[in-house]
């Protein structure tokens, strides 16, 4: 990475390739495991993949919910939408 | 416009995060990253975060509700501190007086709520709050993205054979880009940078879908279990 590289000679320092295995890493370990762990190897682009996919799920998924909270706090009265919420309090 | 862009990429606007980002300072960095990076992720497992952030969200979604009446327009309220990032438990609605599509202002809602919640001056976060204020652009721009994808998939799938190390490299470069189009803010961010926000941002998301998921169960129980006092009783006589 080219660009990487002259970013670095700029600040005065180097971006190791350690330091991004552990951002990439640290990444992974937040994503929900599909394949099975194959010790350590971890190739960056499929990291990237996962997480891209990842987030364009957690995005449909509150896309999803917040239309379902949507029609849920149109239908509900207002004394049982406070109860509900004073419920989900406690939760 | 964005605060985001002028600091480029520092996240440590204001000391929370001890200095992360700090240009000449890469080798006290390697130290205080290793230790800065736990509590950043665990933050968003904290059973107490959550319980601000499902307070924060309901009642900024009760004052959506209460001034729309029912027709969830955001009217124009008290303005919120984008500056001030503090866990108060106090709700902040939005004062922008455009309409939006509902199911668009419960997202912006929910993730002001986030932004809110959130500790520390990540860029993400920082976009969202001045999100708030400039809402036309960056919903239009949002569409645009998915098309991009698929032409980056079919070029990888063209040239897929021969995995060279130029490559590999365009690969990844590609697919940062797309990443840094994901999260909110990290369009022009570096490699580290865009890693650290993507790896806070999932933590930040998925608390925010289990919060949604848990109340939108509370509220659609709560409306089996109450008997709607309008319907007649079906033996009345």
């Amino acid at each position: 990475m080219s660009s990487r590289r002259r970013q670095s000679t700029n600040n005065g320092s180097r971006i190791t390739d350690e330091q991004i295995s552990d951002l990439l890493f640290r990444l992974r370990e937040l994503l929900p495991e599909v394949h099975g762990r194959s010790g350590r190897r971890v190739s960056a682009s499929k990291v990237l993949q996962e997480t891209c996919t990842h987030i364009m799920s957690l995005h449909r998924e509150v896309d999803d919910l917040s239309e379902r909270l949507l029609e849920l706090l149109a239908t509900t009265e207002t004394s049982s939408a406070q109860a509900a919420i004073i419920r989900s309090l406690l939760l | 416009m964005d605060d985001s862009s002028d600091d480029a990429g520092t996240g440590a606007g204001t000391g929370t995060t001890a200095g992360i980002f700090l240009p000449g300072a890469r080798k006290r960095v390697k130290l205080s990253l290793v230790k800065q990076q736990q509590p950043r992720e665990i933050h968003w497992k904290n059973p107490a975060q959550a319980k601000i952030y499902n307070l924060r969200l309901i009642n900024s979604l009760r004052n959506l509700t209460i001034d729309g009446n029912g027709s969830k327009s955001q009217s124009p309220s008290s303005s919120s501190s984008s500056s001030s990032i503090t866990t108060t438990k106090t709700a902040q609605s939005s004062s922008v007086g455009t309409k939006l599509p509902p199911s668009r202002a419960i997202k912006e809602a929910a993730d002001s709520a986030l932004a809110m919640t959130a500790r520390g001056q990540t860029r993400w976060i920082r976009a969202i709050l001045s999100r708030r204020r400039q809402m036309r652009k960056i919903v239009i721009a949002k569409p645009k993205v998915m098309k991009k994808w698929r032409r980056v998939e079919k070029e990888g799938g063209g040239g897929g054979g021969g995995r060279g190390g130029e490559e590999k490299k365009k690969k990844v470069k590609a697919k940062l880009k797309f990443l840094g189009h994901l999260v909110p803010g990290c369009t022009k961010a570096s490699m580290v940078d865009l890693l650290e926000e993507t790896a806070d941002y999932v933590a930040a998301l998925e608390l925010q879908v289990r919060t949604m998921k848990a109340l939108s169960d509370a509220l659609s129980s709560a409306s089996n279990v109450t008997t709607p006092p309008t319907l007649p009783p079906p033996f009345s006589s």
